[in-house]
């Protein structure tokens, strides 16, 4: 048939026709730049970087100039090079962070929301529990038990994340349940798991898609707190938030842009995933798009 | 030979008390949507279950399937006690049992492709040795119920209620079941449509040998497809019988008020037709009234009726009637005992 011949550009035209055509959605086109932009610089940190981040190239707390675009540090480093190196870890142990969150918390609702009874009380109060705490202390303790590295402060992250994945699951699995199509499931004889993957699990992934855009902006942030309070990671790795915490002690000597280059990374990164996922959650979620 | 039987069947939906209310020990309501009923259907027979909204048809045939458990009595399919069955032989018994949902939109899965929906039972049921020869099975139903065979890749959305409806009855029927129930399966189509779909149910029972329990409220469907049709108020039966009982004589005040609202399409008849609309609303399930549950809204209601509840008897012209004015006797037998 005619309409099953589109060629695949041409979808991808209409996609992105939805995705950027409206108001709202070329913010959300600004947003993905921004998080293309700070990929490829995590990505092909070593080509861009004119030094390396962690060898003293300069003499201490110079100002910037045509050599160093950002100044230096006390230790005499590049600064421009740190932040482009920081975003490394700054994106790794967001994504990182927010994909354990994810892998834990997504099953963990389905199977909550699905069976029921006490399983799914004992759970929701765990999760509650977890919940109240303010995000950044409940990290800052897991991260304390833990010690530093990439890995662990990804799972202090995590574990900030998880109840949030939870709830939205649990929530949309309790009313997605109760759907004739589940009930048909049933009626043909499928099993537990089948209906939790193929019936009820498409059908509460799109909401799990924006929290877990947004999550990203919150996740960076929380790294970055992490190590601006010295619980992330083991120096003399670039890292933005620990960057931020040995420029704030130069900035009486006026040393202004130890902080300040660090500090425009993380919020034009935590902007752009804000945004991107506000378009995001627009795209898929058909009652905000029809009330602009 | 009887392929489904139920016996003394009640299922009783607990309501939800607000937390003062159990803290106050208010005692444990419930909404009694079938309230002791039994019947059986013949192989081979289509069984009419007729009735306002909230008598308990879609509970009772959610039962008789055991997607709802009930909660007393006995359910028997093909010469078997499955109402303690474990899940696993319940699911191996779910080939020969289908059901036929009543909202064509919402009982398709949003995001599964038409072909993929129909082959899951396939899938489950183990028919068909190949991936091929299933989807070959798949293609030959979707042209059975009118359909063409490149529907296969497409998604729910993309077609219209009655092509979705008959993709529903194809998903049902490809398993070959003995025994479907047909919950309202007509009810959300619109005339032209529900005309069609009533044609191919009655082709397919004939071709495939079917035993339909067959709910509805709209009695003029009844006429064409059901050998035998019980008529339910308030989680009971009240008449049990024939077409020709239901329909040329139909003995229950209840019954005669349900024909008597059948639309006639010649006016003259219509308007010389006398309507006996019950007064007053359907009563709450969760206190129904006492004695006979119609006796609120029944023209004939005598004192009896307000104590004693008629059992269900055989009448002399063998049909089942709960009814005081066709069984004084007995119920004043049972007064005095």
């Amino acid at each position: 048939m005619a309409r099953d011949k589109k060629f695949v550009s041409e979808r991808i035209g209409d996609f992105a026709r939805d995705l950027f055509g409206s108001g709202t959605g070329r913010l959300t086109l600004i947003g993905s730049f921004i998080l293309i932009f700070y990929v490829i610089l995590a990505v092909f940190a070593p080509y861009i970087a004119p030094y390396d981040p962690i060898e003293r190239v300069g003499l201490s707390l110079e100002p910037p100039s045509k050599d160093f675009w950002f100044g230096t540090d006390n230790l005499g480093r590049d600064i421009l090079s740190r932040v482009i190196y920081g975003s490394r870890i700054a994106l790794s142990i967001s994504f990182l962070g927010v994909a354990v969150a994810f892998i834990i918390g997504v099953p963990l609702g389905l199977i909550s929301g699905y069976v029921g009874g006490w399983l799914d009380r004992v759970l929701t109060l765990i999760m509650d529990a977890m919940y109240v705490f303010p995000g950044l202390i409940l990290a800052i303790a897991v991260a304390a038990v833990l010690g530093p590295g990439i890995v662990n402060i990804s799972i202090s992250i995590a574990v900030v994340y998880t109840p949030t994945y939870f709830r939205v699951i649990r929530n949309q699995v309790a009313a997605v349940k109760d759907e004739m199509y589940v009930e048909a499931a049933r009626a043909l004889g499928a099993k537990r798991w089948e209906i939790i993957l193929k019936y009820i699990f498409p059908n509460v992934l799109p909401s799990v898609v924006v929290v877990l855009s947004m999550n990203l902006a919150d996740a960076l942030m929380t790294e970055a707190g992490l190590s601006f309070l010295g619980l992330g990671i083991a120096p003399p790795t670039p890292d933005w938030g620990f960057d931020l915490n040995s420029g704030q002690r130069f900035v009486l000597s006026r040393a202004w842009w130890g902080i300040v280059f660090p500090g425009l990374a993380i919020v034009f990164a935590a902007l752009g995933f804000s945004i991107f996922s506000e378009g995001i959650n627009e795209l898929l979620n058909p009652t905000i798009r029809e009330r602009r | 030979m009887s392929l489904v039987r139920l016996q003394d069947i009640r299922k009783y939906f607990p309501v939800k008390r607000s937390i003062g209310e159990v803290l106050l020990r208010t005692s444990q309501s419930f909404v009694k949507a079938v309230d002791g009923i039994s019947f059986e259907i013949k192989a081979g027979e289509t069984f009419g279950l007729v009735g306002e909204s909230g008598s308990g048809k879609t509970t009772t045939g959610r039962i008789v399937l055991r997607l709802i458990e009930p909660t007393e009595g006995t359910i028997e399919f093909d010469g078997k006690d499955i109402t303690k069955l474990g899940s696993d032989e319940m699911r191996k018994l779910r080939k020969d049992m289908q059901i036929i949902f009543q909202d064509p939109m919402a009982a398709l899965n949003p995001y599964m492709k038409i072909g993929d929906a129909i082959k899951h039972g396939l899938d489950i049921h183990n028919i068909g040795n190949t991936q091929s020869e299933r989807k070959k099975l798949i293609c030959e139903m979707l042209e059975r119920v009118n359909l063409q065979a490149d529907l296969y890749d497409r998604y729910p959305h993309e077609l219209s209620g009655g092509q979705r409806q008959r993709i529903v009855i194809a998903r049902a029927l490809i398993l070959r079941p003995k025994f479907v129930v047909a919950d309202e399966a007509l009810a959300m189509l619109d005339v032209s449509v529900r005309s069609q779909l009533l044609q191919l149910l009655i082709e397919l029972k004939k071709e495939m040998n079917l035993t339909f329990l067959f709910i509805t409220h709209d009695l003029a469907t009844t006429k064409y497809m059901c050998n035998r049709i019980g008529v339910m108020y308030l989680g009971k039966f009240v008449e049990i019988g024939t077409y020709q009982h239901i329909y040329e004589s139909p003995m229950h005040p209840y019954t005669k008020a349900l024909i008597s609202a059948i639309p006639e399409p010649d006016p003259k008849i219509m308007e010389s037709k006398k309507r006996l609309i019950p007064e007053g609303e359907v009563p709450n399930p969760i206190n129904p009234p006492s004695g006979c549950r119609f006796h609120p809204r029944c023209p004939y209601v005598m004192d009896v009726c307000k104590n004693v509840e008629p059992p269900l008897v055989k009448s002399p012209d063998d049909r089942l009637i709960a009814c005081h004015l066709y069984t004084e006797k007995s119920a004043v037998q049972q007064q005095d005992s």
